[in-house]
């Protein structure tokens, strides 16, 4: 179920008409976001929820074995990491290896068909898998760490993992953050609930007006790749998309922390202006921050972080960036993604240890955002691209330079006025510009029920969340 | 007090929003333009098209020619039998969309297939039957909401910055949409000339395939002998498309193949119709042409 569906209204309405019946009963409360969560989930296909009730059932008695045999707690552990890790193995990245090998053996003539030999329920993507193993899988880690505490039972549990608004494309949340604020009575107030509308009304303007309406653009020109020569177009095409795929991400992220606010529970900011970085390490810490936060936690720190000398550091960078590119997706072009930022993010840590950071002074400043949103640009063609063959080329088109006429139609299109119109946005509310720091409750009032009119009369084509697909 | 005033303030916000959100609304539902069709009346059109449980007499099939060109309730009229426009943008004819097309036929009626020859209809493009083939991948949820909550929703339609420029050109291309699957459109200013340059770059990229015709008149004589009566014309456009189409593909001879497996041709004279951009019937010419084709049906028949 989409949140800018029709079906997702209805269920909302639902959920919302029930929940203050039950928000301040303690099982009927965990009953009912279980239930409908399973709702929400089993409308894409209900033979998901199986898989998500098996491993959350498998991570949720781990945890207590942790408790309870703490002798044994690494073997407990090991059981769930295998068990969520083996499970995305299974469903994400076994036909991509399978035509991986075949393909390597195709190259020296041998013929081999180990994609024949996979079993055919595994060709489905579960939706959200990479999102709910992550959240599963940071309770067990946390527990075994002792920085949580567990779940009071197997309701809260699956309260946690599988609370609809973060259960298919996150922000990936962490077991010590809900856990707790799931077991304390809710008390919604007013206050709560005009921020909870205005943070959702806000995403889904996000969403629905400038990343659906921008994609118009970049669809068609991924679409037709080799039709596109013009080195100008693919600028303005994956500018285009650099921000799409932002208010697309952020729009998700933000309407999923309306609605938990308006259910009392408050979810972390998942980004924070990411084209304002002053550095690649900056932009990691304003892109998806809970999944590089998760990273950064689970993986970089747990292989040593840079404790052990520079080049090790570098080396445990590479690993994280390239499982965070492969996290995204079974295919060479996110590992390119991945290898295209563990590669900034080491040369910038060779400058910054020479001393070269650029401070201060606007042309200075505004140098250093192209000098980032360049390469972040190059990368997310990797990203975008269908296959590498595709990326090549656009990258190719990039830099050959050729422009002809094409581009300036481009300009005066729909998606490009939105596509100035989110970043002027975007702008405002980075440098906290008077008009967007108004408290006023009418000023407010006002900017809702334009942003509800403009979700209404200007929202562009239907698409479905680009992270969705993780 | 500091958080009796945060409430205060609020609750102010809350009851504004409720208030001010519909007057916005609609005072720019007035002052935006009218749009010439619903989108979400097209979208509750081709889920009605693709997820239609009635049955038929006579089903017209081919392209976005013949759902704009041919009105299923004139020749209803004239023949008294139900009959369907069963037509797809770029359509093929080929195996998928004629045996998705004869699922409509009513196996107790009159059972008659009638196909709208276009050349582009058998090109590898074409065959790929893109619009039939994304249109079956919706979900039967989406497609019950398509059918029963769309049509209500016309006034959400949303607007495009091109479009609000039309409006203020004054161009405009209405699309009426009917249950029988068919579109009475028009637009305006009509230009005959306007599709030439697509149909041209069309045929250089994709080629008219000898295969397709020859699965085609295949298909025809399968259909022919399980008792199926099989009927094809052209459909009448501007003499620039005629032309260019004319260079491509021989119609005398594929009538003739058509012909030899048992169907009838029913020949159309090409002028007296108006194409509003050189391809497609505008409304009056579409309902000219459905009657002839009732006649000719009846005559046949």
């Amino acid at each position: 179920m989409l949140f800018n569906s029709i079906p997702f209204l209805a269920f909302i309405a639902l959920f919302f008409g029930v929940w203050p019946l039950v928000k301040h009963k303690n099982t009927s409360k965990w009953l009912w976001i279980c239930c409908m969560s399973a709702v929400f989930y089993g409308w894409w296909d209900w033979r998901f929820l199986f898989l998500l009730f098996f491993t959350g059932a498998i991570d949720y008695w781990a945890g207590q074995f942790i408790l309870k045999f703490p002798s044994n707690k690494k073997l407990w552990l090991w059981l769930s990491l295998s068990t969520n890790i083996g499970s995305l193995f299974i469903f994400k990245y076994s036909t991509w290896l399978a035509n991986t090998i075949d393909n390597a053996f195709a190259c020296y003539n041998i013929h081999t068909s180990f994609r024949n030999t996979i079993p055919e329920f595994t060709l489905i993507l579960p939706v959200g898998i990479s999102f709910y193993t992550f959240n599963s899988m940071s309770y067990t880690i946390d527990l075994y760490r002792g920085k949580t505490k567990p779940a009071v039972n197997i309701l809260h549990f699956f309260a946690f993992i599988s609370f609809f608004p973060h259960l298919v494309a996150g922000p990936i949340i962490r077991a010590k953050d809900i856990l707790q604020q799931l077991t304390k009575p809710i008390n919604t107030n007013t206050v709560q609930i005009f921020h909870g509308i205005r943070i959702c009304i806000w995403g889904l303007f996000q969403k629905m007006v400038l990343a659906d309406n921008i994609a118009v653009l970049v669809n068609e020109q991924f679409n037709n790749v080799n039709q596109h020569t013009d080195s100008a177009q693919w600028w303005i095409c994956m500018i285009a998309f650099a921000f799409q795929i932002y208010f697309d991400f952020n729009g998700y992220s933000t309407i999923a922390r309306g609605i938990a606010k308006l259910c009392g529970i408050h979810f972390r900011l998942n980004f924070n202006h990411p084209y304002f970085a002053h550095s690649f390490q900056n932009f990691w810490q304003r892109w998806h921050i809970s999944l590089s936060s998760f990273f950064k936690d689970y993986v970089y720190i747990s292989l040593g972080g840079n404790k052990n000398g520079r080049f090790r550091g570098i080396l445990n960078l590479w690993t994280t960036m390239l499982l965070s590119g492969l996290w995204h997706g079974a295919n060479f072009t996110f590992l390119v993604w991945g290898a295209l930022h563990a590669f900034y993010l080491s040369i910038e840590r060779l400058v910054q240890r020479q001393g070269l950071i650029i401070r201060n002074n606007f042309i200075k400043k505004l140098l250093v955002l192209i000098l980032i949103f360049v390469p972040v640009i190059i990368a997310w063609t990797f990203f975008r691209a269908k296959n590498m063959q595709d990326a090549i080329y656009i990258v190719h088109r990039l830099f050959s330079f050729n422009f002809e006429l094409g581009w300036r139609e481009l300009l005066i299109s729909n998606a490009v006025f939105w596509l100035i119109i989110g970043i002027a946005n975007d702008w405002i509310l980075f440098h906290k510009l008077k008009v967007s720091r108004s408290r006023s409750p009418i000023f407010q009032a006002v900017l809702i029920s334009l942003l509800i009119a403009m979700i209404i009369f200007f929202r562009g084509p239907e698409q479905q969340f680009i992270y969705f697909q993780f | 007090m500091l958080e009796n005033n945060k409430l205060k303030a609020s609750k102010l916000g809350i009851v504004t929003t409720s208030i001010l959100t519909p007057i916005i609304v609609y005072m720019l539902d007035i002052c935006l333009p009218k749009l010439p069709y619903s989108q979400m009346s097209m979208d509750a059109f081709w889920a009605n098209k693709i997820a239609n449980s009635k049955k038929y007499d006579i089903i017209f099939i081919g392209d976005s020619r013949i759902y704009r060109g041919v009105n299923p309730s004139i020749v209803s009229q004239i023949t008294s039998s139900k009959t369907l426009n069963y037509g797809f943008s770029g359509a093929g004819l080929d195996s998928t969309l004629i045996f998705s097309g004869i699922k409509q036929l009513d196996k107790e009626g009159k059972k008659m297939i009638v196909f709208g020859i276009t050349p582009s209809s058998f090109t590898e493009e074409a065959s790929k039957n893109e619009h039939l083939k994304t249109l079956e991948k919706i979900s039967s949820k989406d497609l019950w909401i398509r059918k029963n909550i769309y049509p209500y929703l016309s006034f959400f339609d949303s607007y495009s910055l091109s479009e609000i420029k039309k409006a203020i050109k004054h161009e405009s291309y209405s699309q009426e949409c009917q249950a029988d699957g068919f579109i009475y459109s028009n637009k305006f200013p009509t230009d005959s000339f306007a599709s030439v340059q697509d149909y041209t770059a069309y045929f250089k990229r994709t080629p008219i395939n000898e295969l397709q015709q020859t699965k085609f008149i295949n298909i025809l004589k399968q259909l022919h002998s399980s008792g199926i009566k099989c009927y094809a014309f052209r459909v009448p456009i501007s003499s620039p498309i005629s032309a260019l189409e004319s260079q491509y593909f021989d119609f005398d001879v594929f009538k003739t193949k058509l012909e030899d497996v048992g169907a009838h041709w029913i020949s159309i004279p090409q002028n007296g119709f108006i194409s509003y951009d050189g391809s497609h019937l505008n409304g009056p010419s579409a309902n000219k042409l459905s009657s002839i084709l009732g006649d000719s049906i009846l005559k046949y028949h």
